[in-house]
């Protein structure tokens, strides 16, 4: 009984600790015609005591999600897949187009302005967090 | 003693080896505007061929990069696209968008018809053989390579330079944007190439 206790207790604060992220101003980009790529942008903020580690996503709609950065290498901009984000306890990072983002591979349809897109972000410790975001064109 | 001769008269055959290839090795570092860079060449589009010599009275604005790219070119091409957007008519009519997608075996030519025309109504967008987009790019001071994403499911992206180059109504390069300048300068630039 103390042990099942412990157990629920552990799921209820590893839970409670993976919704102390919170993501603000987050959206992905519409895709153009015949592009199954796209990005997410976002502000993610950790508001607990401990060190969030994000590992990518996942969604039946996209093959993979993952975390890739952008950096300038010999005058060229070149892309790199991120194995781990990690965010600090109460910090915050910002995923900007040119930066960071969360780079949706493989989408199952087309990302169409105005929609929403939902996915499961998916943390070190196998934990998730359902987020939906909405879909913005970047064309006027 | 002849020996030591020899090994000096190797030691300076490879030095100037040496020499000369971090030369050459220098000089790919891109290569700022002037005459040389630029001139006139020909891509493959949906319905034929590119040719700049027949846009002689058109300020063209060309852009490479691959369309399968998620971030980086979608948005100078949209920032390119709304910028045309917002000119006056009479200004935009003389300038024509052109994008080249450095990536023929992801790109194919109807895509990219369809990719161009989603930033802009006017933009053109074609590719080549990889021969000829390798004489191509650099001839505009631009350059890519293929980078391999072992650990990604992307399987490879393409690194490249993300610039606007701007060529005159004469088929000259007049200027080169950066990524970041795009937003702030494009519609300036555009104004000084164009008659009201």
């Amino acid at each position: 009984m103390k042990s099942i206790l412990c157990i629920l207790l552990s799921f209820f604060c590893q839970n409670l600790s993976a919704q102390q992220l919170t993501i603000n101003e987050g959206y992905l980009r519409a895709t153009p015609p015949g592009q199954m790529m796209s990005s997410a942008f976002m502000k993610l903020t950790n508001n607990s005591d401990q060190t969030i580690i994000i590992t990518g996503g996942e969604s039946s709609k996209v093959k993979a999600i993952e975390i890739h950065n952008h950096a300038m290498r010999d005058g060229m901009m070149s892309m790199e897949h991120i194995p781990q984000l990690r965010i600090a306890a109460g910090k915050s990072i910002t995923m900007a187009p040119g930066g960071l983002n969360f780079m949706f591979i493989g989408l199952h349809k087309a990302l169409v302005a105005g929609e929403t897109f939902s996915f499961d972000l998916v943390f070190e410790n196998g934990e998730r967090q359902s987020l939906t975001l909405p879909i913005k064109s970047i064309v006027n | 003693m002849k020996s030591s001769k020899i090994f000096t008269f190797f030691v300076l055959i490879i030095a100037m080896f040496l020499g000369v290839f971090s030369y050459l090795n220098f000089n790919k570092t891109p290569a700022s505007i002037g005459d040389q860079l630029g001139g006139d060449f020909s891509v493959t589009l949906e319905d034929g061929q590119f040719k700049l010599e027949d846009y002689r009275d058109k300020v063209v604005l060309l852009y490479f990069g691959y369309a399968s790219c998620p971030d980086v070119c979608p948005t100078a091409l949209a920032l390119t696209g709304n910028i045309l957007k917002k000119l006056p008519q009479a200004i935009a009519a003389q300038i024509q968008p052109l994008f080249i997608s450095v990536d023929p075996d992801r790109d194919d030519l109807k895509k990219l018809t369809l990719y161009g025309h989603y930033f802009h109504p006017n933009m053109l967008a074609g590719t080549d053989t990889k021969e000829k987009l390798a004489k191509l790019v650099p001839k505009y001071g631009a350059f890519y390579s293929i980078n391999n994403q072992e650990n990604s499911a992307m399987g490879y992206s393409v690194d490249h330079t993300s610039r606007l180059y701007i060529i005159d109504k004469n088929g000259k390069l007049a200027d080169t944007l950066s990524h970041a300048d795009i937003q702030p300068n494009l519609a300036n630039k555009l104004l000084l190439l164009t008659e009201k």
